[in-house]
């Protein structure tokens, strides 16, 4: 008999927000995160949780609520997905100003447009310059597990920085899988009742918070102070996952290594087809190559010294981005070959674009990687992006483009 | 592993059906996972939803592209090309069909070269919950015995689906009764078996995309008024019918239809295209006479 229940992605991230016994629920629902938004408001209702669950008129009221609500004292959750995410951007940057603690789950959706609704991580990845600390998930496990490390982070006094967790559309919010959920005392043992130390409203004490400042210095102060509590958020995340570890069994670190010890060559990948990599892997090593998969799990703060770390030494790695930042290429790429130039022994790199707007990832697109980072062990120059399109696929482009009456020009 | 499809219209419970066998299977003590995917949500269009099984943990996700099993909630379903239930289904593939069709008439409209099953479950589902909404239970139980899951299995993945979904206790009650009904029909059909080895996937050359000029690569559609070519009469489960006796001609079926499926003749009667209507029945509820019933559609 397997342990835990089934749930999906969304199941497990209202379960992480229970577990973690959150005091406010802001919430607008939006494709694929409305599960979770249902989940959380019968709990609401019914009294399960004690939780105060109010719906907002838009993704940029919800996070003003969030954030003002963390700014007054309480634990607060909140998720959106893709364009509601982009619709309350201005408060992202301005609630980390704030240096309030609250998680927001993402679930990846592709941007419009076109407008889209499977996974790509071109909208959380829109995010990592905001303060916000980012979390990127691969199983339901992983989800409900990382809402509650989330807070025990965000809320570390030498941290305090609010956390986007990430977890993809369909192939992790709609999808269900054995999940272990943690006893309610044992989550509560790991993540004691928030207790507010600067953000707070209390009668006796008036304060002003996010106030407006005039003059350069004052503005670089207060934005480098979240850089330096996100460089301390790389250590206080690993006292944590070493907690967690100790509290629950399982052990998340900054980075996940697959298969590695012995790899010439590495796949890098993060969230829900990472799974996809791993078997891509094991199928490679069966047919003799020593390959392993590097999965991107913390990104912000973004983890160069553990990348570089496993990455320096090795023959050749191929960064599969699910995301595309035109006119450059794949986003988490730029970063890691900044992260291993001064390395002298950094590998040869190889950038590579694929699964935009959830697009299977197939073992033939594997195969293709595997062939490309091999060339470049042998010094073959591999010029990136390469966009993973198979020639079926574009036949079937075409075909809808006819259909559409693309043939000729109007 | 075993892998099993679904492929369903939106509303007809395939996505229910795939957590049933799922839910059994994990009661039975296997690793599962189960997901849907559907497009923006529309009742009747065209849906998929998968469910793994094995014993060990699943290291794959999405869309099963070679399935063992493929449940197909109706026949209509074979030939729409925005479901392609045959897609990567190999001669070691069970396809499952409901239908009031036989297999012979079935063989005909299907490529299929591995075996067929086919029966009327909706006509059971109708008989014993007097509603379509049991269709997920009747498929749903079908592939509960197809991957060789005992009867008790099944009824306990069935019961926690069933409490989820928050039925009356005379919904409930009809729907173990459905579940025992529909093991009796299909009882007699042996299990699937596991693949052995894996299936091979036949490589695939990748292409370089070029530069397209901006009036192709935007994604705008030249193809004007081509949406009445999109024969949605199949989505349809119920068909309206009017009784012109009752009908007064006061246009509120032709002014709420959400399709514009409803015209009006020279004497000012409306008139269902078929080819078109979904059979959202909203006509049949906005009538004020009661001067059209829905009828089941047979096909």
């Amino acid at each position: 008999m397997t342990h835990g229940k089934l749930l999906t992605g969304n199941a497990a991230a209202a379960w992480g927000a229970r577990l973690a016994d959150v005091d406010y629920v802001p919430a607008f629902p939006i494709t694929p995160q409305t599960e979770m938004i249902e989940l959380l408001a019968q709990w609401a209702a019914d009294g399960t949780i004690p939780a105060r669950f109010v719906t907002l008129d838009s993704e940029h009221s919800m996070l003003t609520a969030a954030g003002a609500a963390a700014a007054a004292g309480a634990r607060v959750f909140t998720a959106t997905s893709s364009q509601g995410l982009l619709y309350g951007f201005e408060m992202l940057y301005t609630i980390a100003g704030w240096r309030v603690p609250l998680v927001l789950v993402n679930v990846s959706r592709g941007l419009s447009s076109p407008i889209t609704l499977e996974a790509d991580h071109n909208d959380i990845l829109a995010a990592r310059d905001s303060g916000f600390l980012q979390i990127h998930t691969e199983t339901c496990q992983e989800v409900v597990d990382t809402i509650l490390m989330a807070y025990r982070l965000a809320e570390d006094r030498r941290v305090m920085l609010p956390v986007l967790v990430n977890l993809d559309g369909f192939t992790l919010s709609f999808t269900r899988e054995p999940v272990i959920l943690p006893e309610p005392e044992m989550a509560a043992a790991f993540l004691p009742s928030y207790q507010p130390d600067h953000a707070f409203i209390r009668g006796h004490r008036p304060m002003a918070q996010g106030t407006a400042v005039l003059g350069g210095a004052a503005y670089s102060y207060f934005r480098y102070q979240q850089h330096r509590a996100q460089e301390n958020a790389l250590q206080v995340y690993q006292e944590i996952a070493e907690e967690f570890h100790t509290c629950c069994g399982r052990y998340y670190g900054l980075v996940e290594p697959f298969q590695l010890d012995d790899a010439d060559y590495v796949l890098v990948m993060s969230n829900a087809f990472a799974t996809k990599g791993k078997v891509a892997v094991q199928r490679l090593r069966a047919g003799g190559m020593r390959i392993g998969l590097l999965r991107l799990r913390v990104l912000r703060p973004f983890p160069a010294a553990a990348i570089a770390a496993v990455l320096e030494g090795r023959k050749a790695v191929a960064v599969i981005d699910q995301n595309l930042a035109p006119g450059l290429g794949g986003i988490t790429y730029q970063e890691i070959a900044a992260a291993l130039y001064d390395n002298p022994a950094r590998p040869a790199l190889l950038s590579i674009v694929g699964g935009l707007g959830g697009k299977d990832i197939s073992e033939a697109e594997f195969d293709a990687i595997a062939e490309d980072v091999k060339r470049a062990a042998a010094g073959a120059r591999v010029v990136g992006p390469r966009l993973l399109y198979t020639q079926p696929e574009w036949e079937r482009m075409h075909t809808l483009l006819r259909i559409a009456g693309k043939e000729v020009e109007a | 592993m075993l892998r099993i499809r679904f492929h369903g219209r939106g509303g007809q419970g395939m996505k229910t059906a795939s957590r049933i066998l799922g839910s059994a299977a994990f009661h039975a003590g296997y690793v599962v996972q189960d997901a849907p995917v559907y497009g923006a949500e529309r009742r009747g269009a065209p849906m998929a939803a998968f469910t793994r099984i094995a014993h060990a943990p699943i290291l794959e996700r999405g869309a099963i592209v070679q399935a063992d099993l493929v449940v197909v909630a109706d026949d209509t379903l074979l030939t729409e090309p925005a479901a392609q239930p045959l897609a990567g289904c190999g001669a070691h593939c069970t396809l499952l069909v409901n239908s009031t069709r036989d297999e012979t008439a079935l063989r005909h409209t299907t490529s299929h070269d591995g075996r067929l099953l086919v029966a009327d479950f909706t006509a059971l589902v109708l008989k014993l919950t007097q509603t379509l909404t049991g269709l997920s239970t009747a498929l749903g139980i079908a592939a509960t015995h197809m991957v060789g899951l005992s009867l008790a299995d099944s009824l306990a993945g069935l019961t926690e689906e069933l409490d989820d979904a928050q039925l009356s206790p005379a919904q409930h009650r009809a729907n173990l009764q459905l579940a025992q009904a529909t093991y009796a029909l299909v009882r007699s059909w042996e299990p699937i078996q596991e693949r052995q080895g894996e299936a091979l996937v036949p490589a695939t050359a990748l292409v370089e995309m070029p530069f397209d000029p901006p009036w192709r690569a935007a994604p705008s559609i030249y193809a004007a008024a081509n949406s009445p070519a999109r024969h949605t009469g199949s989505w349809r489960q119920f068909r309206p019918v009017l009784h012109p006796e009752h009908c007064t001609r006061c246009w509120v079926c032709f002014v709420r239809c959400p399709e514009a499926a409803i015209t009006l003749d020279c004497d000012d009667f409306p008139v269902v295209d078929y080819d078109v209507c979904k059979g959202c029945l909203l006509c049949v509820h906005e009538c004020p006479t009661h001067a059209f019933s829905a009828e089941k559609e047979v096909r």
